[in-house]
């Protein structure tokens, strides 16, 4: 990258000295987080494939042929929908026996393992209550359990962002 | 969905263009290759050192807003120097710092503003004679760097210490070629007048 030179100097004034300390000159770093700072602060853009599409439909939409694709897309989905309605009329007697089993049987069966598996549910929820109403105490003690692992997190969680922070603030300040 | 190949040994050319489909890689291996070069070239014109890193900044961000508008038949190198090149000299501009010193900008009141303000010199060398002797040299070079005219300075800097090519500093600067090789001669010849009494 640095395709630093090794000496170009005219003649009339060549000084090796200079020319030598020039070029050993330190260069200089900016401080820690230097590249978060500016991505934050960087818009990317979208992926190509998307922009591709962003830039074809602005494109449609400029030219006025937006009209165009979205007529040939309604008649584009026409096809299945007729295919579907020619084949439905060829199989008249086919489609009105599965119809009727349908109706006859299909449904209420359906209907009956649905109601079957909430009935289920709803004893189970009710078995489980019955089980922990009586013991009030317990479940008084679990939640007082519960809160105070609760409040043990948010303290320890307060202590560790509170050291990251002095530990950044310390290195910018030795920086 | 993005194709991310070895972005270290990519030309500039092609992470720019992963960094136009929108992929974080690329944008971060463009911050990682130019941030010291172009933080360097500020830092050295301005002799601030968070105003430089703010100049930086800003450069960066310019640049990679407007990464879909670069045109691949020139050398990125060139477009994000000559950015942070106007950058520096409009800011020069408008403080009218066109002399600066090594010890600290001429408008640092306070202790703390000369420290901020001053360089900081590099210390790797092999004994404490030769780091006092480099250190001094240094310190004389970038003392006279900063005494010389925004524009020798800029034209100096890119070909001495980022050792860029004449053609690519042309391009930069917005300057004929003539005129490059013209400053970067004065400059030379204003650094070695500079330095003299210390190779005495």
């Amino acid at each position: 990258m640095n395709d630093r030179p090794s000496t170009d100097l005219s003649p009339g004034d060549e000084d090796p000295a200079i020319h030598r300390a020039l070029s050993t000159l330190p260069a200089w770093t900016p401080g820690p987080g230097f590249e978060n700072r500016v991505l934050a602060r960087v818009w990317r853009p979208h992926p190509l494939w998307l922009r591709r599409i962003e830039g074809y439909w602005g494109e449609l939409v400029e030219t006025g042929q937006v009209w165009l694709v979205a007529g040939a897309f309604a008649l584009g989905s026409l096809i299945p929908i007729i295919a579907l309605t020619a084949l439905a009329a060829a199989h008249t007697a086919e489609i009105g026996a599965f119809v009727g089993w349908l109706v006859a049987e299909g449904i209420p069966l359906a209907w009956a393992a649905t109601w079957a598996f909430i009935s289920g549910v709803v004893s189970n929820v009710n078995t489980l209550a019955s089980a922990l109403l009586p013991n009030a105490r317990a479940l008084l003690l679990a939640a007082v359990a519960f809160l105070v692992l609760l409040a043990s997190c948010a303290w320890g969680l307060h202590r560790t962002m509170s050291a990251a922070s002095a530990t950044r603030s310390s290195l910018h300040d030795t920086h | 969905m993005h194709y991310t190949p070895d972005l270290s040994t990519a030309t500039d050319q092609q992470v720019v263009e992963w960094a136009t489909d929108g992929a974080e890689a690329a944008y971060r291996e463009l911050l990682r290759r130019y941030q010291r070069p172009v933080f360097s070239l500020i830092y050295r014109m301005v002799r601030d050192r968070e105003l430089a890193e703010d100049l930086t900044q800003e450069t960066f961000v310019k640049v990679l807003n407007a990464i879909d508008r670069y045109r691949p038949e020139y050398k990125f190198s060139s477009w994000i120097f000559k950015i942070a090149n106007n950058a520096a000299i409009d800011h020069l501009r408008r403080k009218e710092l066109d002399t600066l010193s090594l010890e600290g900008r001429p408008d640092a009141t306070t202790p703390d503003r000369v420290e901020a303000t001053a360089l900081q010199l590099g210390d790797a060398t092999e004994s404490p004679l030769e780091e006092l002797e480099a250190r001094e040299l240094g310190n004389q070079i970038e003392y006279a760097i900063g005494r010389l005219r925004p524009e020798y300075r800029a034209c100096i800097i890119m070909r001495h210490v980022e050792g860029r090519p004449y053609d690519e500093i042309a391009e930069t600067l917005d300057l004929p070629l003539g005129t490059v090789k013209t400053y970067i001669h004065r400059a030379r010849a204003e650094l070695k007048e500079m330095l003299a009494p210390l190779r005495e």
